[in-house]
């Protein structure tokens, strides 16, 4: 091995030790960004509408001044009252995957 | 290499090692390096923390200036380190609850009233969510002035320790903080948290039907569910605020005489990592996380009456607790509601009298 090089133990030792180090060293830069970008997903607030007759209901985008009991609009199906009955966010990834309705 | 002989580049070599073993070993340079990195790592998490009070106090100046209020910057900042309470005195145990209650409530009353005279021609919703936003940044000021307060000693008096606990506890503060800016987004704009699934589930019972103000920031509805009476009590909505459900179950219970089948807690909790967050569990007990006066109204009165006490909690990260509600809280929400609703079918008779409290802040829920 390495040419004929007298086989120092020595040699070998600092060679795995590096090896591990810069292991040891990509390992913990990938898990650190891994934690980072979690933290940093972006998120869609949401908002469903209910009606209070049929139970009729969508999902449309929050937009401020919803909050859960407003009555935002007539139902389209049976003309009663639609309620906002639910905000909550989401990961948008999550919602392209999924789609719009639910 | 040519020029010197081995022998040479071996004596070069072990004075190397003989100077950095001696320093290493004999003397304190190591430590010195150390708390260099310590302090170093220390001081870049006290500025993120630090840059968190400055954007909290700034999205609230937005919100004020928003609402038309001069000076923003510098009545955020008036607000930041006023209004703390002090603990009563506990080596006298009596009545301890009614002046700790006490103290909390002119507390808050002060603290709203100077709010209020800041924003005369906001509506109480706003102005709750004005009152609740201040509350948070002046937690995360006096989080952050704690921990420089430690930082600077740790540096004045070389107190390596203390710059090493430091620096491996500040990550962790700063996680478990950023949620509180979040916070300050979702109260400014009214978008409910996650603490506020015990105001969604009565929001569920109550629907659009009458609110009452049986006490301050607290309203009552009474609700026909399969002959039964329901009265549901849940913080004043949509503004954020959380409150007096103790004291709205004791005056409930009062008017009605004793007359009551069972009293229904429903609550955020906190679960233990590796839990999944929207767990919905039943117990006994008054679901309720205030300091203590308000528990004890509703366990008191439940006592006097001998009313069976039921809990419903969604179980939450402390973190999903104050971010803007997530979908499994949401979708919880209708597990817990279907849950009281089973109680009250299964525990009471019809024409009882039964008392749902949600308890949380009431931030976007009606
Ligand atoms: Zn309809």
């Amino acid at each position: 091995m390495f040419g004929g090089v007298d086989s120092d133990p020595f040699l070998y030792l600092a060679i795995a030790l590096l090896v591990a180090f810069v292991v040891q060293g990509v390992l913990s830069y990938l898990s650190q960004r891994k934690s980072g970008s979690e933290q940093e997903r972006p998120m869609q607030i949401l908002v469903v509408v209910t009606c209070t007759n049929c139970g009729h209901s969508e999902t449309t985008n929050f937009t401020e001044g919803m909050f859960v009991g407003r009555v935002v609009g007539s139902c389209p199906k049976c003309g009663g009252k639609l309620i906002v009955s639910k905000i909550f966010t989401q990961p948008i990834q999550q919602s392209l995957k999924t789609g719009p309705q639910r | 290499m040519v020029l010197l002989d081995n022998g040479v580049w071996d004596q070069i070599i072990s004075l190397i090692f003989l100077v950095m073993f001696t320093l290493y070993f004999m003397t304190d340079l190591p430590q010195r390096v150390q708390i260099y990195r310590y302090s170093r790592l220390a001081a870049s998490k006290l500025a993120m923390l630090e840059s968190m009070v400055r954007e909290s106090v700034s999205k609230i100046a937005g919100y004020l200036s928003k609402l038309g209020v001069e000076n923003p910057q510098e009545i955020v900042s008036r607000f930041l380190d006023a209004y703390f309470v002090i603990q009563p005195v506990d080596i006298e145990p009596t009545d301890i609850i009614k002046r700790l209650g006490h103290l909390i409530e002119s507390n808050e009353r002060k603290f709203k009233n100077d709010v209020a005279k800041l924003l005369p021609n906001v509506g109480t919703h706003a102005r709750n969510n004005v009152a609740a936003s201040l509350a948070i940044a002046s937690a995360l000021n006096t989080v952050y002035k704690t921990l420089r307060h430690y930082y600077i000693v740790g540096r004045k008096y070389d107190n390596w320790l203390l710059l090493m606990q430091l620096s491996m506890i500040l990550p962790q503060y700063l996680r478990e903080l950023s949620p509180y800016v979040k916070a300050i987004d979702a109260f400014v704009k009214g978008i409910p948290i996650g603490d506020s699934v015990g105001p969604l589930v009565a929001f569920k019972l109550a629907g659009l039907s009458d609110r009452i103000e049986i006490v301050e920031d607290t309203v009552v509805s009474r609700v026909e569910i399969e002959g039964r009476t329901v009265y549901v009590v849940k913080a004043k909505g949509p503004g954020a605020t959380v409150g007096r459900p103790g004291k709205a179950v004791a005056k409930l219970v009062e008017d009605l005489r004793c007359n009551v089948a069972r009293i229904i807690t429903v609550d955020a909790a906190l679960k233990l990592e590796g839990e999944a967050t929207g767990e919905v569990v039943e117990g006994t007990g008054a679901a309720i996380g205030d300091p203590g006066p308000e528990k004890i109204e509703i366990e008191r009165a439940a006592v006097r009456c001998g009313v069976p006490l039921d809990a419903v909690i969604v179980k939450m990260s402390s973190e999903e607790a104050i971010k803007p509600m997530c979908r499994e809280i949401a979708e919880a929400a209708d597990r817990a509601y279907n849950l009281v609703l089973e109680i009250i079918r299964n525990r009471t008779k019809p024409g009882d009298n039964v008392i749902v409290v949600g308890v949380g802040n009431s931030v976007g829920v009606y």
